[in-house]
């Protein structure tokens, strides 16, 4: 999909934001409580008609642009072959902070690195058996003992 | 004054200290070497770990880790041909075909030394600068901060890249994001759900981390496996005749990188080339630019390297980012319960001196941890990518919690790395947001406290010569990014 597709639908998702903020979020989670020079709507409202504005200049340059022979893809990135491999490395993390939450650090973070290694190409088991152990214990004690700030 | 430096060198001249500056500048050297880090990853990953230390020991490893990753960007930009920092890019122009001519040892010399030069010098004109600028600043009220943080907002285009647009609504996302919790005037509670984690609002550290370094994690990881390849390493060696030779040429890409680095929104990459292209106009020999000259990595290594006091002038004085690396410092200072501008040096000019001779320290370091870094470079390239990133995202989720001990911050640290990879490959810069979002505070209350003072009086921003003079800087910047913006359409259609 080239540059200026994406930046029409990128323009109509913020044009919608926009709209959902300034009569939806605004109005029920920011109070307008009438004291002082200036409500605390303002740069909230400021900001939301900024993205709004933006989305609609981002749908008019991508029209007027469609047609140009200047069609850049969007990234190279796109096309490499680890497409997956955001999507794992943020279900890792997402993973780390349940276990986390529930079980603590010890049971967390070796799991963590050793997930992670394989996302990122480790194929060597001891490698991946042996580095998340040391991190996490190296860790730990720098954490909790060299900067006071417990993990637990 | 004397009081204050001795006192400041009272708190500066620890062991400790000492072990922070070296440490900051050898893990800036690191993150600079290895093409995928950066700087401002660097410095974002060490904030968590400053939480524990007095203010001077904290800023010492911070700017030690700023300085070390602008110089070592010129390593794998000589060698390899890929510059670690993209203000190394103008490196690669001279640096690559001298390593090709066998002559890189020269080359890695001729950086290095430029680099410190450029950098010595750079940190006596913050010194002398941001004394100066933060005297004037002594007269600065509301309404004069008002302005300033308007006109601080241009920079917003100057870290835009190629669409301005896609800026500003990353800069209005910023904004946004910047309101979320109690309002600063009234505490009237803004998007906060609900939830009292969100009243203290979105935690900076998480968002910082989530943004510039769990986004880079999600990048590299779809980055194609491969082998990682030998790398060849020359000593690093050039004679004091041509150091001395090439002098000029440093000292001008000095002056344009203290320039360059103190206007918003320019900073290191433009600095260096255009240090390089000065350097290559007053050169007798032009011709030699691009096949391997010794005054084209002079130039662009001093202009790179002292943008570092340029841009730290607008932050130290003014409580101002000048651009990315210095808008994640400005949160390292809020984060240790300081505000960079007039009231720092009214208040703990101790410290601001301590902080100064932190810098030159750093920048004498340099030499030692360079040369250091320089022959250790073919193991730091040989780092395999599944032991580099596992435990850079240990050290992110780690460094996250421990500022406050809550879970909630993880998720927001994970939410702006989806975000942030999102705007990524979307192509939205993600600069703007965090410029945005460190900006609206500061510039909400001025505004705010100017219109209260004034009895929401719109005219109290155009009453004094100071908020003037920054409307009218304010607009001379837009007509100038207009201008360029217009040009280059022109000739892109050209």
């Amino acid at each position: 999909m080239n540059i200026y597709k994406l930046d029409m639908i990128s323009g109509a998702g913020l044009l919608v934001l926009a709209l959902v903020l300034y009569y939806l979020l605004i109005p029920n989670f920011v109070a307008d409580n009438g004291i002082g020079a200036m409500s605390p709507r303002f740069f909230p409202k400021l900001g939301t008609m900024l993205i709004g504005a933006g989305g609609c200049i981002l749908i008019a340059a991508s029209l007027r642009s469609s047609g140009s022979p200047r069609k850049a893809e969007v990234s190279s990135a796109l096309n490499q072959p680890q497409k997956l491999s955001p999507l794992l490395s943020a279900a890792a993390i997402a993973g780390f902070i349940l276990v986390f939450q529930w079980f603590g650090y010890f049971f967390a973070a070796p799991l963590l690195i050793a997930a992670l290694m394989i996302v990122f190409g480790g194929r060597n088991l001891l490698a991946i058996l042996l580095l998340p152990a040391a991190a996490t214990a190296i860790l730990f004690a720098v954490f909790s003992f060299g900067l006071n700030l417990p993990l637990q | 004054m004397a009081a204050d430096i001795l006192s400041a060198l009272e708190m500066l001249l620890s062991i400790q200290n000492m072990i922070a500056i070296f440490a900051g500048v050898a893990f800036g050297v690191f993150m600079g070497a290895v093409p995928g880090l950066t700087g401002t990853m660097g410095i974002a990953l060490v904030i968590p770990l400053t939480y524990a230390f007095e203010p001077i020991t904290a800023f010492a490893l911070l700017l030690g880790t700023y300085k070390g990753a602008l110089f070592s960007g010129c390593i794998p930009a000589i060698l390899i041909n890929t510059p670690g920092t993209p203000a190394a890019a103008a490196t690669v122009l001279d640096g690559y075909p001298l390593t090709q001519q066998g002559r890189g040892g020269e080359a890695m010399g001729m950086a290095l030394w430029s680099s410190v030069i450029g950098d010595v010098i750079s940190t006596i004109a913050l010194i002398f600068g941001a004394l100066l600028l933060a005297q004037l600043a002594t007269k600065f009220g509301p309404a004069e901060f008002s302005m300033l943080v308007l006109f601080s907002l241009t920079i917003v285009a100057g870290v835009s890249g190629d669409s301005l647009t896609k800026g500003l609504i990353a800069a209005a996302f910023g904004f946004i994001f910047g309101t979320v919790g109690l309002d600063p005037m009234m505490a009237t509670p803004r998007f906060t759900f609900g939830e009292i984690t969100m009243l203290n609002g979105i935690s900076l550290m998480a968002m910082l981390i989530g943004l510039f370094a769990v986004s880079e994690l999600f990048i590299q990881a779809e980055a194609p496996l491969s082998e990682v390849k030998k790398v060849a390493v020359p000593k690093a060696k050039i004679s004091w005749k041509k150091i001395r030779e090439k002098l000029p040429t440093i000292m001008r890409g000095s002056a344009i990188g203290i320039v360059l680095g103190s206007i918003p929104g320019l900073g290191a990459t433009p600095s260096a080339f255009l240090s390089y292209s000065e350097a290559k106009r007053a050169s007798k020999t032009p011709e030699k630019f691009g096949k391997g000259s010794l005054d084209g990595v002079a130039a662009a290594e001093s202009a790179n390297n002292a943008t570092a006091g340029g841009a730290l002038i607008p932050l130290m004085a003014l409580g101002v980012p000048g651009d990315v690396v210095t808008a994640v410092l400005l949160g390292a200072f809020l984060i240790h319960g300081l505000a960079p501008g007039p009231q720092l040096f009214a208040e703990h000019l101790d410290l601001v001196y301590a902080i100064f001779i932190a810098l030159l320290i750093a920048a004498l370091m340099l030499p030692v941890i360079g040369l250091a870094a320089i022959r250790l470079f073919s193991r730091i390239a040989m780092i395999p990518r599944y032991v580099l990133y596992p435990v850079i995202a240990i050290l992110c989720l780690l460094g996250v919690y421990g500022f406050n001990s809550s879970p909630t911050d993880l998720w927001v640290m994970l939410g702006f790395g989806v975000l942030g990879y999102g705007m990524r490959k979307l192509a939205f810069p993600l600069a703007p947001m965090m410029i945005g979002f460190v900006l609206e505070p500061i510039g909400e209350q001025s505004v705010r406290q100017a219109l209260t003072i004034s009895s929401g009086n719109w005219s109290v921003f155009v009453s004094t010569p100071i908020s003037i003079l920054f409307l009218v800087l304010t607009i001379l910047s837009v007509a100038f990014i207009t201008r360029r913006t217009i040009n280059d359409r022109k000739g892109v259609q050209a």
